[in-house]
């Protein structure tokens, strides 16, 4: 319990640009375990507040299976619908399963609440924030060595689950409709520049350069991926016709 | 408290001595936080009440009938395509109108779970704090630019301290209050604006120690830097459909 207190008393000085903070978890014992605990207490408990307000929002805003339903009710009243059902009723049995279908979709593509996902976020969102601290830890590691850094992999690690900290502020999110929005990954990229900066003894423009190369390097990967990936479908589009 | 709120005010008006006096002041970064959440809720106090009264009040079906009609009739008046139609996809059109009004004031007075009054109040709470987080990451977004931009021009100081300093730009935006004010609310707004980018300036003069001609240079540059990276983006995305297409 003291671990875990400890841990979000680090995180709260690193939320604050503190370097202490970020020195401490480098100087710990065991900065991987630290900081693995920290990020899934802190995933954990915004996933709960989240669900509280998915649930709160959910139960502010009408049923939209009755909306659907009453928007279908007068579609069907509409003259263009006779004039199709007399021409072609297979079309009208084929759109009111696409109806069907764009409302099972479209509401949660645009925010609308969902309360079954927000409670497999209790599970995904700590697992989501691990396995980005692991993937984002790593190549930060190899680009500080490259650029003249001196601290090691665990060290590393430990103190970029630091800046898994402004993830923290989504516990707001408890109060339905309130958009956190960019402010928790601007942070987190400063809490992990000054952490990066600590413990690879770094000057500023190095550690710069370590904080935003891995995400220069993943941006330039999905581009290159799109532009194959449009390629491909320009060839094999172009061959059809 | 009287003595920190005289500094904060002497801010405004540029007293060199009313910025060392923040600067010297311990957690400047937690004070740059709670500041300006300060601000930005007080300023958005008016917009919040009103916010919460719409949206907790019932809607008014007859008013949205009307919106309704009103909105058909203005097509049909200024669009050419609907002046000229034949009359019986005239007559397709008005059945048409007579179906979604009563569509839209059906879907309107569908209820939710929880009674309107608090469902309203969690929407208008809500938008209103959410404000506040927004406010919070365009301040550390461009504070973060702004400090890389000082530092390359010579300048020197932590993140932490340019951030709490140049929260002080804020305290002009408390004019935005009277922005619901009819006709003189956005003139004083946008002098507020102007006021905030001054303030802004020689707060990051005095963290940084340049001079007033490099901090303006420091704070125009992520600016033109952004704007500029924003136009390539747009000529690569519109090259790369040209190809593609």
């Amino acid at each position: 319990m003291d671990g875990i207190v400890g841990s979000l008393r680090l995180g709260w000085n690193a939320l604050l640009f503190e370097e202490d903070a970020y020195e401490e978890m480098a100087a710990s014992t065991s900065p991987v375990v630290k900081g693995l605990i920290f990020i899934v207490v802190v995933g954990v408990i915004i996933a709960l507040c989240g669900l509280v307000g998915t649930g709160l929002e959910w139960a502010s805003i009408p049923n939209l299976g009755e909306i659907r339903d009453t928007a279908f009710f007068y579609m069907k009243q509409m003259p263009f619908w006779d004039a199709i059902a007399q021409e072609d009723p297979m079309a009208l049995e084929q759109f009111e399963e696409w109806y069907q279908r764009g409302w099972d979709i479209f509401p949660r593509l645009f925010g609308a609440p969902d309360v079954g996902s927000a409670v497999l976020g209790i599970i995904m969102i700590p697992l989501g924030l691990v396995i980005r601290w692991l993937i984002y830890g790593l190549l930060a590691y190899v680009f500080a060595r490259w650029l003249g850094g001196s601290g090691s992999l665990s060290k590393t690690l430990g103190v970029l689950a630091l800046a898994v900290a402004p993830q923290a502020l989504n516990v707001l999110t408890i109060i339905p409709f309130l958009q956190v929005g960019s402010i928790v990954a601007v942070w987190g990229l400063l809490c992990a520049y000054y952490g990066l900066k600590t413990a690879h003894n770094l000057s500023w423009t190095r550690a710069a350069w370590v904080t935003l190369l891995p995400f220069i390097l993943v941006v330039a990967v999905l581009i290159l991926m799109g532009c194959f990936g449009s390629a491909i479908l320009g060839v094999a589009l172009g061959g059809q016709s | 408290m009287s003595a920190m709120l005289n500094t904060l005010l002497r801010t405004i008006t540029l007293d060199d001595s009313a910025y060392q006096e923040w600067r010297e002041r311990p957690n400047l970064f937690l004070r740059g936080i709670v500041l300006i959440a300060i601000v930005i809720l007080v300023a958005g106090l008016i917009v919040f009440a009103v916010n919460l009264v719409n949206l907790v009040r019932a809607p008014d079906l007859g008013q949205i009938e009307e919106q309704i009609r009103q909105g058909f009739e203005m097509s049909s008046r200024f669009n050419p395509a609907m002046q000229n139609m034949p009359p019986e996809v005239q007559e397709m059109m008005d059945t048409m109108i007579e179906l979604i009004v009563p569509m839209v004031s059906d879907i309107s007075s569908i209820e939710a779970p929880l009674p309107r009054g608090i469902s309203g109040l969690f929407q208008a709470t809500g938008a209103y704090l959410g404000r506040v987080l927004a406010a919070l990451g365009g301040w550390l977004f461009y504070g973060a630019l702004v400090l890389i931009a000082a530092n390359l021009l010579g300048g020197s100081a932590k993140l932490p301290h340019f951030l709490g300093m140049t929260s002080l730009y804020i305290i002009p935006g408390l004019l935005a209050v009277l922005r619901p004010v009819p006709c003189l609310g956005y003139l004083l707004a946008l002098i507020g604006t102007i006021w905030s980018i001054v303030v802004y300036i020689k707060a990051v003069s005095i963290a940084t120690d340049l001079d007033a001609g490099r901090s303006i240079l420091a704070v125009l540059a992520p600016f033109i830097v952004l704007f500029l990276l924003g136009i390539l983006l747009s000529v690569m995305g519109v090259a790369w459909l040209a190809i593609v297409l």
